[in-house]
């Protein structure tokens, strides 16, 4: 094994031990439902997973942290958590088969669908990365234990699989930051890295709780309170019901889920601003005002759509569909409630392409390319037309976010925001030609691609009915790939491969 | 009707120990406004009283509380900022 590679299994190992810890965690739910059958699975899961971690630390070499490092780390690490994530589908499902009747059989074809390994890594990528495809044709009547196990998934991810390790696992000093910007994430709320990722998560507790306990207060059972809250809020959007949130038809469900959703759509350390009182700062942050400008617009042309296409009987169901529809897509949550690919036109559904592909603020939960690259590019490309109107001579500030940035700093941004723009529309591209040899078009047309490959790749989880346990394998393998790519930002993934190419040298 | 909530706050604040690093979690999670440490410590008690007992006045009544004082709370932190 190369030294390069040796070198990253020490974090590899500490990211694969928590991911055991939350197996463990896991147990107190077939305990709790008296799914007994589930135990051995979460059991064995979480010994696997243990174990991996165990060897890697033993025979990994540490070296000092640099990005290559850390982009690798990233990239390998979510890509192994996906896949040890997806055990528990995948023994659960054995072991409701297999299960003595006094265990408490379970076993379904929508639970059986996971006996095929590919959609338990589906299913867990999906998970992980906060996406909500899936591979449940009726989730309703999976066990409790696997419903529990998607959500927290979800929940998870959404912070952040690093996010998570740092937290539990790391010692100031120990290259934690350059991990935590590799994981897509930048901004800090304390100097610690540490101390800013268990704030994180205190933060996200207390989203969480009152998430649920407002769901519950609208109407639902408890327990789906308690997973929508954790897919809501992470902006996952797995759900524990047949149709996700259409089931329920309840409108008041809807709405109190917007602004979970949007919650979900601010950044981290917003969230702390907001908590601490100090809602001038909040006011003042440029992502944060764009996205209320973004998800104002975007809805407002939505349901003007719907309304000028005539897809709903009144004025209320559109603003309905279209409002939850937006924000559940622009947000990258993927809650569904209204039915995209059979019944809103073209137009429509390229509307809510366009807002999956863009996201919504940098260091939250969401996917997408995010709206502060957006906005950097759309500054540049001004900039870079005005300064045609100036004499060579002038000297011209350029500021986002509060930042004034000198020139370097600004070709900086703007290449970087190119970047990922670029590389976002290229994977997109592939993927879409990828999935069209794949699927046949007698059943789905262009646009329905288009969306169902953005949608993974934006980390959104709404379909047009592509994406089930009866697609090819290739284009699960493909959707998995745009899903891996899209939730780091594309260049780790890159970075990884090019190494697992050429090797680490330069 | 917000002094009624102050004052259950109040009280409620009274009832937790005033250093709430004692608490592991929140010892873990570092130091942070003790109002929201007591909604993270009494929200997973009010959801599982809910699951328990279901839907009835007590817990709805707890569960609009619980909100009213999370919503309170970040109002009054907004406005004495």
């Amino acid at each position: 094994m190369s030294s390069s590679l040796r070198s990253l299994l020490p974090d590899i190992g500490r990211i694969l031990q928590a991911l055991a810890g939350m197996m463990l965690l896991s147990i107190v739910m077939p305990l709790l439902w008296g799914e007994l059958f589930a135990i051995p699975g979460l059991l064995i899961s979480a010994a696997i997973t243990y174990a991996l971690g165990f060897l890697s630390l033993r025979y990994g070499t540490r070296r000092s942290v640099d990005k290559l490092h850390g982009m690798m780390v990233a990239a390998l690490g979510w890509l192994l958590v996906a896949v040890l994530g997806s055990l528990p589908f995948l023994t659960i499902a054995w072991t409701a088969a297999l299960a003595p009747a006094w265990a408490g059989t379970f076993d379904t074809p929508t639970l059986a669908a996971f006996r095929h390994p590919l959609n338990g890594v589906f299913e867990s990528m999906s998970g992980f990365t906060g996406t909500g495809l899936t591979m449940s044709v009726h989730e309703n009547v999976l066990p409790r234990t696997i419903q529990w196990w998607r959500s927290f998934t979800e929940w998870v991810g959404g912070v952040g699989v690093i996010v998570l390790t740092t937290a539990i696992l790391a010692r100031p000093g120990s290259g934690s930051l350059t991990l935590y910007e590799s994981e897509a994430r930048s901004d800090k709320i304390h100097p610690s890295i540490v101390s800013t990722v268990r704030t994180i998560w205190w933060i996200f507790l207390v989203f969480t709780l009152v998430a649920t306990l407002l769901l519950w207060l609208v109407g639902m059972p408890i327990w789906d309170a308690i997973n929508h809250a954790m897919t809501g809020l992470s902006t996952g959007g797995f759900s524990i019901t047949d149709n996700s949130l259409a089931s329920y038809q309840e409108p008041l469900i809807e709405f109190a889920m917007i602004p979970i959703m949007i919650a979900g759509s601010i950044a981290f350390p917003i969230h702390y601003l907001l908590l601490s009182g100090d809602f001038r700062s909040v006011a003042r942050d440029l992502q944060t005002r764009w996205v209320a400008i973004y998800f104002s617009a975007g809805s407002i042309a939505l349901i003007g759509l719907l309304l000028h296409f005539n897809t709903y009987g009144t004025s209320f169901q559109s603003l309905r569909y279209g409002l939850f529809q937006f924000i559940s897509a622009a947000s990258c949550t993927g809650f569904q409630t209204a039915d995209i690919g059979g019944q809103w036109s073209v137009l429509s559904q390229l509307t809510l392409s366009a807002g999956m592909f863009v996201g919504a603020a940098a260091g939250s939960t969401v996917g997408g390319i995010k709206l502060i690259r957006l906005l950097t590019l759309a500054k540049g490309m001004i900039r870079r037309i005005s300064d045609v109107f100036y004499p060579e001579s002038a000297i011209r500030r350029f500021e986002i976010d509060g930042r004034t940035l000198t020139d370097t700093e600004v070709s900086k941004e703007l290449e970087e925001a190119s970047i990922i723009a670029l590389l976002g529309i290229v994977l997109l591209s592939v993927g879409i030609t990828g999935l069209l040899l794949l699927v046949s078009l007698d059943v789905y047309t262009l646009e329905n691609v288009v969306f169902e490959v953005a949608s993974a790749q934006g980390n959104v989880g709404l379909s047009t009915g592509i994406t089930g346990p009866e697609m090819p394998s290739t284009a699960k393998l493909l959707l998995m790939f745009n899903m891996w790519v899209g939730r780091l930002e594309f260049i780790p993934v890159l970075v990884l491969l090019r190494a697992l190419i050429y090797g680490g040298s330069p | 009707m917000s002094s009624v909530i102050a004052t259950i706050v109040s009280l409620l604040t009274q009832l937790v120990p005033t250093d709430l690093s004692s608490v592991s979690f929140l010892s873990w999670a570092g130091d942070r406004d003790p109002i929201y440490d007591l909604l993270i410590l009494t929200g997973p008690l009010v959801i599982v009283l809910i699951s328990v007992v279901g839907r009835m006045w007590l817990t709805t009544g707890l569960a609009i509380g619980y909100l009213l004082v999370f919503v309170g709370h970040l109002l009054h932190s907004i406005v004495t900022s």
